[in-house]
């Protein structure tokens, strides 16, 4: 266990230096991470005036709290890994991460790690902005804000395996954008981006508990807004986790076949 | 005419380069119709809740739609690529290929490259605004559709002016491809009428990220929203800025010291 504590504190100075030297990627990250929630918000709090005030209990000031912890939570929860496993099968890279004593999937893990602490201050210091601007509003409540806790965590697990499983594509195929494409379409249509669940058409409300997408993202984001009992939110913590498990399960398999069906050039 | 032809040569490049990689324009196909889907199931998950937004309906938003996409199809396949091309060679010092060919410069700078697969947004961008109009139909006179014509181009050229200053800047400083994607991010907030948004978002999307006139103001000219004053006074806007632009990248390139030289 020592040695992993070392590995992880060494990709995180690592990373944060490669982080603090390209700050304005930041910026860039940030205005992607910021439009499409405030597209989102703008447009439901719109239909909600249109509708004389509410829809289905949502007041504008509920529209700009769910966006903006939305914001945050998919910040916290959505990483990646497509991205670099496109390039290390590419270009051969990922037979020097296998020389190493440690498993891969530790150093994207403490990448990620990394990349959220760094900005969690900047992405916290925005949401309290948009608070203000959009005037959104929220009765606090402790219980739900420390339930919320495990379940952002969970989400965050969740959507890491879920990523890593579809990144193994990357040993079959080496197209594999479109694949993205589909995913983040189907994500966005399931997670609950778009709306709260409870906004949402019978038939999305009716699927969307049955995939994975909206265990990582409207499922936290509903946590923290109170709108479940504990119970419930205990029921939802174990939803999370058996997805985990079976998702687990999936990636360990196709990790590893995926490696014996790599094979790097020159070496 | 010259121009015309230099024009459809580059498009032949395009699409020859295109035939290389033959798997790739199917893909970037696919990811063109998903953000389609995705833009229409986000319409339609809101209209499934509301009869309108701000007072548009589900047609009129259509037409907002199908301008965003033909206009993000235009720029993402002609201008950008070749703004941010130019870009390169001004820091690579290989613009000196650009400047010693007998044609403008400017027109060369910004067509030169062109990604051929954005054709299937300017395509689905097109339908979507037939669709929507052909629903809407009874509705537009030929006063409308002259305001639309106008404000089209008007839009247009003030996105176009816009571009050749975001490239121009590439004379002085080398931190500006991000700026690039950030533009692109931005104009994802022309896919609804600008009317929707807070203030301070509305007129920065009118005169600094110019997708007002590109997009919002177009559809509300075809729906007879607008006056003759605010579509005169759109051109009266586009013209002195696309002459500014022009002026500002004669500007840049005397600025060039060149690779060799």
């Amino acid at each position: 266990m020592g040695h992993l504590w070392r590995f992880y504190k060494g990709v995180f100075r690592i990373i944060m230096a490669r982080y603090l030297q390209y700050r304005t990627e930041t910026v860039i990250w940030l205005v992607q991470l910021v439009i499409r929630p405030v597209l989102f918000l703008v447009v439901w709090s719109a239909a909600a005036r249109t509708t004389g005030g509410q829809l289905s209990g949502y007041t504008p000031s509920d529209i700009a709290a769910y966006f903006i912890i939305g914001m945050v939570v998919h910040h916290l929860v959505v990483a990646w890994p497509m991205l670099g496993w496109e390039e290390r099968v590419k270009m051969g890279t990922l037979s020097y991460l296998l020389l190493r004593p440690v498993d891969v999937i530790h150093r994207d893990i403490g990448e990620n790690i990394t990349f959220k602490s760094l900005t969690l201050v900047v992405i916290a210091s925005t949401a309290i902005a948009l608070w203000f601007a959009f005037d959104a509003s929220l009765r606090v409540n402790p219980a739900s804000i420390a339930l919320a806790i495990p379940a952002i965590l969970l989400g965050a697990v969740l959507f890491f395996v879920v990523a890593w499983t579809l990144a193994m594509a990357v040993f079959y195929t080496t197209q594999i954008d479109a694949m993205n494409t589909a995913f983040f379409f189907a994500m966005l249509l399931f997670s609950g981006q778009i709306a709260p669940l409870a906004l949402m058409p019978p038939a999305i409300q009716t699927v969307a508990p049955w995939l994975p997408f909206w265990w990582y993202i409207g499922f936290p984001i509903e946590v923290i807004l109170n709108h479940f009992t504990p119970i419930q939110v205990l029921q939802g913590l174990g939803a999370q986790l058996v997805w985990i498990g079976v998702v687990g399960v999936v990636m360990r398999a196709v990790y590893r076949r995926g490696l014996h069906n790599y094979t790097a050039v020159g070496i | 005419m010259r121009y015309l032809r230099l024009f459809r040569l580059f498009v032949r490049l395009g699409v020859m380069g295109e035939m290389a990689y033959r798997a790739n324009f199917f893909i970037h196909a696919f990811e063109c119709l998903i953000s389609l889907a995705t833009g229409l199931s986000v319409l339609w998950i809101i209209f499934s809740r509301t009869p309108t937004i701000h007072g548009w309906t589900w047609d009129e938003l259509l037409a907002v739609l199908g301008l965003y996409f033909l206009g993000f199809g235009l720029i993402a396949g002609v201008v950008g690529p070749s703004i941010k091309q130019f870009m390169t060679d001004v820091w690579d010092g290989t613009l000196d290929f650009l400047l010693i060919k007998p044609a403008n410069h400017l027109f060369l700078a910004t067509v030169r490259k062109i990604l051929i697969w954005h054709i299937v947004e300017i395509a689905l961008g097109a339908t979507l605004v037939t669709v929507s109009l052909y629903r809407l139909g009874e509705r537009i006179g030929l006063e409308q559709a002259s305001m639309f014509v106008i404000l089209l181009v008007a839009g247009g050229v003030l996105l176009y002016a816009f571009w050749i200053c975001l490239g121009t800047l590439a004379f002085w400083t080398t931190r500006l491809e991000n700026v690039l994607l950030v533009f692109y991010n931005m104009y994802e907030a022309g896919r609804w009428p600008v009317g929707v948004y807070p203030s301070w978002l509305r007129y920065s999307l009118t005169f600094i990220v110019p997708v007002a006139f590109a997009v919002t103001m177009p559809a509300e000219a075809i729906l007879g929203r607008l006056t003759w004053p605010v579509v005169l006074g759109s051109v009266a806007l586009a013209i002195p800025n696309l002459l500014f632009a022009r002026w500002f990248f004669g500007v840049g390139i005397r600025h060039y010291s060149g690779a060799s030289a």
